[in-house]
């Protein structure tokens, strides 16, 4: 078995394909869903990253663990989706979205309807923060951010939802 | 409240510095709204969790490549590497067998040089053998004659004629009695090939 190390430096074990499916599938899944809020958009981004990772195999150099390696390529995939996305539908943008006036706000706003209201961006900071638990530092190197960004940009997501949680 | 915010946000994520947490936990002793805020926080940190965790996932349908051949990749180099065998065996065998020719023609010019040698040799020999032969005939049918002698003027005998102003130091004579040999022409064919005398 290879031995590699990850970004924090803990050395993983080098898996096989059938074993990474196993393995992440599941949290490639979840993490495609962050992103692009359609299930059957996440199932095929989940088949899409396993068939690049199939192609460019060969390319891992093992500088991260092979999980981190399947989160930047489902987060380019994701990215690349939803890019285009909006070039053809103008009404997103980077920024959090605002409440959707037609939504009854004197009722109380579920943590997946008030996930879906966030943008891309901010439901991928909550995911690997809370769900992944990954430092401040791992996050900023997956999405090509600062370590300070990532801190005020996570800050700003958790006010935001508190506020859409709370119906301010 | 915004400063005591942010160091909730970091502290959920375990991210405030150890050296900062004892002015943290200080401000959250004597601020209800921030211990309010870390309960919510937090509650928000395991709901988001919760969330991701009870998805209903089912992935059977997905037809990824699991069983991918492990790619040879030696493979591609195998054809590569057979076919310049192969063509270094031939060009291997058709240079040993032109060196094996090369050295079998050296070996006949060895041969044939070393064939003349010898009959040059030979021929050296019998021309000594044909000269001391017939410098003993000619002591022996001619007693006037005067033998060549290097560096040395001869008085001409009486009677002889000598080479008038001539310019060498020493002269020969020989005056033969060709009568006492068989008459025998010789050409060069016969020098070379049978001996002269005794024959």
């Amino acid at each position: 078995m290879m031995i590699e190390k990850n970004i924090a430096g803990i050395i993983e074990k080098n898996y096989s394909l059938p074993d990474l499916f196993e393995k992440y599938a599941s949290d490639i899944y979840r993490y495609s869903l962050s992103l692009l809020k359609d299930t059957d958009e996440a199932k095929d981004a989940v088949q899409e990253v396993f068939v690049k990772y199939t192609e460019n195999e060969n390319s891992f150099k093992g500088a991260c663990s092979q999980k981190t390696w399947l989160i930047v390529i489902t987060r380019n995939y994701c990215f690349n989706i939803i890019k285009s996305s909006r070039s053809k539908n103008k009404r997103f943008d980077e920024e959090i979205l605002e409440i959707p006036a037609e939504m009854d706000l004197d009722s109380k706003v579920t943590l997946n309807e008030a996930l879906k209201l966030l943008s891309p961006e901010h439901n991928e900071l909550l995911y690997l923060a809370e769900f992944e638990n990954y430092t401040y530092k791992e996050i900023a190197e997956i999405t090509g951010q600062t370590v300070e960004n990532v801190k005020i940009k996570l800050f700003r997501t958790r006010q935001h939802l508190r506020k859409i949680l709370k119906n301010y | 409240m915004k400063e005591i915010e942010l160091q909730i946000s970091r502290f959920i994520d375990g991210e405030l510095p150890f050296e900062e947490q004892g002015e943290f936990f200080k401000a959250l002793s004597l601020n209800e709204d921030a211990r309010n805020m870390l309960n919510e926080y937090s509650e928000l940190k395991r709901g988001i969790k919760g969330h991701y965790t009870g998805l209903d996932i089912d992935l059977s349908s997905l037809k990824v490549p699991l069983n991918k051949e492990p790619e040879n990749k030696y493979k591609k180099y195998f054809y590569f590497s057979a076919a310049a065998s192969i063509i270094i065996l031939i060009a291997s065998s058709f240079l040993f067998t032109r060196f094996f020719a090369f050295q079998s023609e050296i070996e006949q010019v060895k041969e044939g040089y070393i064939r003349v040698n010898n009959e040059l040799e030979g021929y050296k020999k019998e021309r000594d053998t044909f000269k001391t032969v017939l410098a003993q005939e000619a002591r022996i049918t001619s007693p006037q004659m005067v033998p060549a002698v290097k560096n040395k003027t001869f008085k001409p005998i009486p009677g002889e004629k000598t080479a008038i102003n001539s310019q060498r130091k020493y002269t020969s004579r020989i005056d033969l009695n060709l009568d006492a040999f068989t008459t025998v022409k010789i050409t060069k064919d016969d020098f070379l090939v049978q001996p002269i005398i005794g024959n």
